[in-house]
């Protein structure tokens, strides 16, 4: 091999080293985008379901009061309970079979947590509730 | 084009460019196959597992507050008939009979808790077939003072499901499909929809109409010819009890009980009915 061929060999060596590192690069950044769609998705979801079980928890824990509020369609103490845990500004939304309570809240503009029930009335019929809370 | 004339550089150029190439693949096979071994997201079987809890929740919500019902409403329906879950003496115009009709002098037994218990888990089972999938017939029941406990035997199962559609195949951030891994279960969380409700009433009222229903038998019956003098007795001896003449020889009772349901508009009532013969009926 004369002198300019090792040079040009060089060269080569050179250009391609350059080149598995830039792809090597590019792969880098593209698989560190993998999965963090996935993760605010999974965030999201976590959030969602944590937030529904506090309202759960709420409409437990206050069983017979809510039972007895339910039926007699006054939400005005339950809503007062739900500002406890999520501040005087929660907006919030009570749908007892498909009508709407905004007593106490404001009217939802975005729903972030939701939460929906099947409670046996005192009668023997079955009402559905639909509680939304935005902050 | 002195490289390209030069043969050895261009062999090692050429070799150069299947050592990337390969060394592409390579790389793309091993990220690839790293998303495979990898198919959840983090957190994915936390929030399927949260998921379940939550839903175990809303079962145990329903069931608590089907219970909660059932126990007041069980005691009215005790109170209407006469603290029996079912007639053992018989019953007259829908009032149980308290005393033997071949022997007026002495009371039918009843168990009064058991006989609550009984209409309880009638009561619950009213509410629960409209739920779907929650037993019936599931509880063993345990009555302490004011509170009524109901012990579930069979617990419920939840699946827990994987959230849907949070994988996606891609390569290089370029999406090619997603994996539909919504069907797959992780396992089973378990519940158990026992339930404790508080109840203002105790029963003793039972056992103070009882000593005044054998009061009234042994001051009333076969003592009087007469259905005017027989009544009059009753009414004395009756403690204050509504009294409702059906026939010569039985007389029915209401009770007003102290319990009043946050439900009912009115307060409970204990309603029986009692043999009470004439002087000639014994002989």
């Amino acid at each position: 091999m004369d002198r300019k061929g090792m040079v040009m060999n060089g060269i080569n060596l050179i250009f391609a080293v350059i080149t598995i590192i830039i792809l090597l690069t590019i792969a880098f950044i593209f698989s560190s985008f993998y999965g963090s769609e996935n993760a605010s998705f999974i965030y999201e979801e976590q959030n969602s379901a944590k937030e529904s079980s506090k309202i759960i928890m709420l409409l437990g824990e206050n069983e017979g009061y809510f039972a007895k509020k339910i039926s007699e369609e006054d939400t005005d103490e339950f809503f007062r309970k739900l500002k406890e845990i999520y501040g005087e500004d929660v907006q919030c939304r009570l749908k007892i079979d498909a009508l709407e309570h905004y007593i106490g809240c404001k009217k939802i503009t975005k729903v972030v947590e939701g939460v929906d029930l099947i409670v046996p009335g005192y009668n023997g019929n079955i009402h559905k509730i639909n509680m939304e809370v935005a902050q | 084009m002195k490289i390209l004339k030069n043969r050895k550089g261009l062999d090692f150029a050429v070799l150069l460019v299947l050592a990337v190439i390969v060394s592409t693949l390579y790389l793309g096979y091993q990220i690839v196959k790293e998303k495979e071994e990898f198919q959840l997201a983090v957190g994915a079987s936390a929030t399927g597992v949260y998921k379940a809890f939550q839903e175990a929740e809303k079962v145990l919500l329903f069931v608590d507050m089907s219970a909660l019902f059932s126990v007041n409403k069980a005691v009215y329906k005790l109170g209407e008939k006469g603290g029996f879950k079912e007639e053992n003496c018989g019953i007259y115009d829908e009032y149980y009979l308290w005393n033997k009709i071949n022997n007026p002098k002495e009371l039918c037994d009843k168990n009064i808790i058991d006989g609550f218990a009984w209409q309880v888990n009638k009561e619950m089972n009213s509410y629960l077939k409209d739920y779907g999938g929650i037993p019936q017939d599931n509880y063993d029941f345990f009555i302490s003072g004011d509170e009524v406990y109901g012990f579930a035997t069979e617990n419920i199962n939840f699946d827990i499901w994987l959230p849907k559609n949070i994988v996606k195949y891609d390569i290089f951030g370029i999406s090619i499909f997603e994996y539909p891994i919504g069907s797959a279960s992780l396992g089973r969380y378990s519940a158990k929809p026992s339930f404790n409700v508080k109840l203002k009433n105790n029963f003793d009222e039972y056992k103070i109409l009882e000593e005044n229903a054998e009061k009234i038998i042994a001051e009333c019956a076969y003592k009087f010819e007469k259905f005017s003098e027989k009544e009059k007795c009753v009414k004395e001896n009756s403690a204050g009890m509504k009294i409702l003449s059906k026939d010569e020889n039985i007389f029915l009772f209401e009770h007003a009980s102290k319990f009043k349901s946050d439900f009912e508009g009115k307060n409970a009532v204990i309603r029986f009915a009692l043999i009470i013969p004439h002087e000639n009926v014994e002989s």
